[in-house]
């Protein structure tokens, strides 16, 4: 039978560019391809007017006017499997995306061409049944000459530019600057991050060794520098695993993997096992997990370079061409290595619990005894379950890394258990009953605050007739104690630093706001909330001086963890003398709340005027109010 | 080729939407592109080329300056002028300015272009502009003789099938700029378009009136509409165009458009002389007044010729200096932002009115001391 052009529709045209490239950024790799093939040394991908643009410039060797026509051939190309490119489609694939496809282009000793295709009638007719030359023909516009500025030069200028104009607001979701340049990273022949993956110097090394070629333009996204991951090293455990994939002994791949040190998924960019070919990614890290069969936990990173030629990826380069025998064997041969690298995983996983290690650490650390026992035996019965460790041969560098971390958990177990056995037992119990008898005293207090009486109430009643029981216990001889002294002093010792008080000033000043000259004697009380000779404005004074106090007191305790060394005298209590303290934290409360309340509507007028400028009354009193 | 795009610094409220859309068709042919607005003396630049646009003719100043000092700084470089000024009076430039090239008209070639808005991020006046400007279509089907559309752009032609693929991202806003875009044939699309789009649109150049339908009420009155307190623009320019203006303005307000909201322009100042007609003092009083009924806001529009270089100096034949000075006087001391908005004392005193100068005759103004 004899073709003509009427058998030959548009719909070709459909299946090569929106069928393969439509929704994703694969055309972007299609030109950076070509550019390769063009020996760019440079390739530079950017937006212009916001993300409405993209271009893709390099400066590779160019085309000539016949180049360009040549190069605008569907399922022609003059490229050989030496190069990435070579089905002669690539150039097509903006089509989908964009309303137009420009390419300027010029080598050495020629002139400076432009070409557009018009993206939209082609779009247009894709489904029309109109033969494709026809198409084609009105899509694509005549190549002209553009005329050379005067910073431009004949002889040396050399480069291709593919502008893909007005992206569809369609296709903004994936052409944008984010998901380009994760694209490209994972994507496109890109080196390593030196600064930031240490592996990268060994792995380069082998992979030369090795014969894998990577092409060496320096690729760049709006203007910085491409790298592709892992972007961190110190995730992983510090040992490549380096395997040589053969077929009836030719050497067809190579990969290199690293172990996370996580027994867990790590995270992206920096999980996922990648087959590569001339740096290109082939598909995605699903393609690899697909020749593996069982469970797999990806806690591994790595690449498998294809260095074989007879290996190709398919059109829309998401995975082999199985029409070749080699690719089913290498396949199942990259699921059997996988399998072992699961086998690794387990052995690790046993061997190795870096997470509950931190546990255990973060518990010593805040002293909290309880469950570490428990955390220590699950370790240990782990380790000692038996384990086998997989037979592969590359993969016997990483069972001396595990074994020495697992050492190294050993020694600090060890070091741990001594440390616990070595307290008294009732020392460790004792300390627990300490954090729930402090929690018990702040509970307390709260739910004391909340029973008390109304203020104006206690106004009426403080003074005389019913002194309420706790204000009774003010006044016993109870209330004097190591603790309200010890707040006043760290009180005077405030006003020492804030108001830069002498002593004699301090005597004087808590001597007017407590009306009686006798403060710090430990025969008197300090604070009097009931005295006879009382008067207003003293008392409102001396509330000064005990917000002072309280906001010490209270700002020690519980601003900081509740076991704070700086509170040792409060587990050096005894019973007893902890009783007393709760009863005359309360106490304190009682009577600062009802302070707060009653004098709340005379807007502190009194104690303003009496104390010196720069009080942090105000302050307290807020840390109060709640 | 190295380009250098200059837009004269004359008064606009709009950026240069021509030299945004040649900034995106040179940039297609490879070419580097620089922006300048008026003379800009700290230019680090070489260009090969350079292109100025221009605005009315009034505003020929700045363009002259700009094309002399460009002139002078880069006496190499090719100058082309564009612009509506250029293109109406390209023999006045040319005897002026022998070297300059001159582009009448539209560039057909750019027009399909997205406006490089990226262009107007280094120009203080444009940094912070957040609207995109879309002409759907070019031309109109009218030939109203005080206008220069159909001399400069023709017969109306759609020229986007869509608009969202010219929508800036980021932008807050949509211009559209068509002379007439319910005479263009993608009108219903792109309305529906629009709705879709949800973001809110400003039809600047007005819509016509006589177009308006029940369909086009509808879908109208659906859209978010960008406004400062108005929503649709429409002109009455002839008294005979009243049955059609009220006809768009009840339908709208049958759609829940308020009335005082719609702002009507309405021509005065403007004489036929081929038919030897135009509106007088009292014809525009009556339009005021039609529109004053209809509870609409005025907007009067005072005719200019296309090659006027000097604004605000021609009168009409059927009109005297006084009578013209008298309106925006008026618009000042009555008017609320250069509008007559239908409030009851404006209505009155138009209505009451027994001709125009009684109606555009304010109280002496009172002599105000000030004392320190």
């Amino acid at each position: 039978m004899k073709y003509n052009n009427i058998f030959i529709g548009s719909r070709l045209m459909e299946t090569i560019t929106s069928g393969l490239y439509d929704g994703n950024l694969n055309c972007i790799r299609e030109y950076i391809q070509n550019s390769i093939d063009s020996k760019a040394n440079h390739i530079d991908i950017f937006f212009d007017n916001g993300i409405s643009d993209l271009i893709i410039k390099d400066d590779g060797s160019g085309m000539n006017k016949s180049e360009l026509e040549n190069s605008l051939g569907i399922g022609t190309s003059s490229k050989s499997d030496e190069n990435i490119g070579w089905r002669g489609i690539g150039i097509w694939s903006g089509v989908p995306v964009s309303k137009r496809i420009v390419i300027i282009t010029k080598k050495k000793n020629d002139k400076k061409y432009r070409i557009e295709i018009n993206n939209e009638i082609i779009r247009q007719n894709n489904l029309s049944n109109k033969p494709i030359l026809d198409i084609l023909s009105i899509s694509t516009g005549d190549i002209e000459e553009l005329p050379l500025g005067r910073k431009e030069s004949h002889e040396e200028d050399h480069f291709t530019v593919i502008r893909l104009e007005s992206i569809l607001s369609t296709q903004r979701y994936v052409f944008n600057d984010k998901e380009i340049a994760n694209y490209l990273s994972r994507e496109a022949p890109v080196p390593f991050d030196k600064d930031n993956f240490s592996f990268a110097t060994e792995i380069d090394k082998w992979l030369e060794e090795k014969g894998v070629s990577l092409p060496c333009a320096i690729i760049r996204f709006n203007g910085l520098k491409l790298y592709r991951p892992p972007f961190k090293s110190n995730i992983y455990l510090n040992k490549l695993i380096k395997k040589e994939f053969y077929i009836k002994n030719d050497l067809i791949a190579v990969g290199w993997f690293l172990t996370g040190i996580a027994n867990e998924k790590l995270r992206e960019p920096n999980c996922g096992i990648y087959f590569k070919k001339n740096g290109f990614t082939i598909g995605d890290a699903n393609l690899v997990l697909r020749q593996f069969s069982g469970t797999y936990h990806p806690w591994q990173f790595g690449e498998i370079h294809i260095i074989s030629k007879d290996l190709h990826e398919n059109a829309a380069r998401n995975n082999f061409e199985y029409n070749n025998g080699n690719v089913g064997l290498f396949l199942k041969s990259v699921g059997n290595f996988i399998r072992h690298l699961e086998q690794l995983n387990r052995y690790k996983s046993q061997k190795t619990s870096p997470k509950q290690f931190e546990k255990i650490k973060e518990n010593i650390k805040n002293k909290n005894y309880s469950s570490i026992d428990k955390d220590l035996s699950l370790i240990k019965e782990r380790s000692d379950r038996p384990v086998s460790f997989t037979s592969e041969p590359s993969i016997q560098v990483m069972r001396d890394v595990i074994d020495s971390e697992f050492d190294r958990y050993q020694t600090e177990l060890n070091a741990i258990k001594d440390q616990i056995s070595n307290k008294k037992p009732n020392e460790i119990k004792k300390l627990e009953i300490n954090i729930d008898k402090n929690a018990v005293v702040k509970d307390n207090m709260y739910e004391f605050i909340k029973m008390t009486d109304k203020p104006d109430n206690l106004a009426n009643s403080s003074r005389s007739k019913k002194p309420s029981i706790l204000l009774d216990q003010v006044n016993s001889e109870l209330f004097y104690n190591k603790v309200i002294l010890e707040s006043l002093i760290k009180t005077r010792d405030l006003l020492k630093e804030q108001k830069r008080f002498d002593d004699n000033e301090i005597i004087q000043f808590v001597r007017s706001a407590n009306g009686s000259e006798e403060i710090f004697s430990e025969a008197k009380l300090p604070i009097r909330c009931n005295t006879k000779e009382n008067k207003k404005i003293n008392q409102n004074i001396r509330f000064e001086v005990m917000v002072y106090a309280i906001y010490d007191l209270f700002a020690n305790l519980y601003k900081y963890d509740i076991l704070n060394s700086s509170h040792q005298w409060l587990e050096d209590s005894s019973k007893e003398e902890k009783d007393l303290l709760n009863a005359e934290m309360i106490l304190i409360i009682d009577s600062l709340c009802r302070l707060i309340e009653k004098f709340k509507n005379q807007k502190y007028e009194v104690m303003s005027m009496s104390l010196p400028k720069g009080s942090f009354s105000a302050e307290v009193l807020d840390t109060f109010k709640d | 080729m190295d380009v250098l795009l200059i837009e004269p610094e004359y008064y606009t409220k709009f950026p240069p939407l021509g030299l945004m859309k040649l900034a995106s068709y040179h940039k297609s042919r490879g070419d580097e592109v620089k922006f300048v607005r008026g003379i800009n003396y700290d230019l680090e630049y070489n260009p090969d080329k350079i292109e100025i646009t221009s605005l009315f003719t009034y505003a020929w100043q700045p363009v002259h300056k700009a094309i002399e000092y460009y002139r002078k700084r880069f006496p190499d470089a090719e100058i082309e002028l564009g612009g509506i000024y250029a293109s109406i009076m390209p023999e006045r430039l040319k005897s002026i300015y022998p070297f300059l090239h001159i582009h009448i008209g539209l560039f057909d070639e750019a027009e399909r272009y997205l406006p490089n808005y990226d262009i107007l991020n280094g120009i203080k006046k444009w940094k912070d502009w957040d609207s995109s400007l879309v002409f759907t279509s070019r031309g109109c089907i009218r030939k109203c003789p005080f206008c220069v559309v159909p001399r400069l752009e023709g017969a109306i032609s759609p020229v986007l099938s869509n608009i969202k693929d010219y929508i800036y991202p980021g932008h807050k806003k949509i211009i559209l700029l068509d002379n007439n875009f319910l005479a263009s044939p993608k009108w219903k699309t792109i309305l529906k378009e629009l709705k879709d789009i949800n973001m809110p649109v400003d039809f600047n150049q007005g819509l016509d009136a006589r177009l308006i339908d029940e369909e086009k009420a509808r879908l109208l009155a659906d859209l978010k509409v960008a406004s400062h307190g108005l929503t649709f623009r429409f002109a009455y320019d002839y008294l005979e165009e009243k049955s059609a203006v009220s006809n768009a303005i009840d339908m709208l307000s049958n759609y829940g458009i308020k009335r005082r909201y719609i702002l009507i322009y309405t021509l005065y100042n403007f004489y036929d002389y081929n038919k030897a007609i135009g509106d007088t003092p009292e014809t525009f009083l009556e339009r005021i007044n039609d529109v004053l009924e209809m509870k609409c806001t005025i907007y009067p529009m005072r005719f200019e010729p296309l090659d006027s270089l000097k604004k605000n100096q021609y009168v009409s034949p059927l009109w005297t200096q006084n009578q013209l000075d008298a309106i925006p006087k008026a618009r000042r001391v009555i008017g609320y932002g250069g509008a007559f908005p239908p409030y009851d004392g404006l209505v009155n005193k138009f209505k009451n009115a027994v001709d125009f100068d009684d109606a555009f005759s304010l109280r002496p103004e009172k002599r105000t001391t000030f004392k320190r």
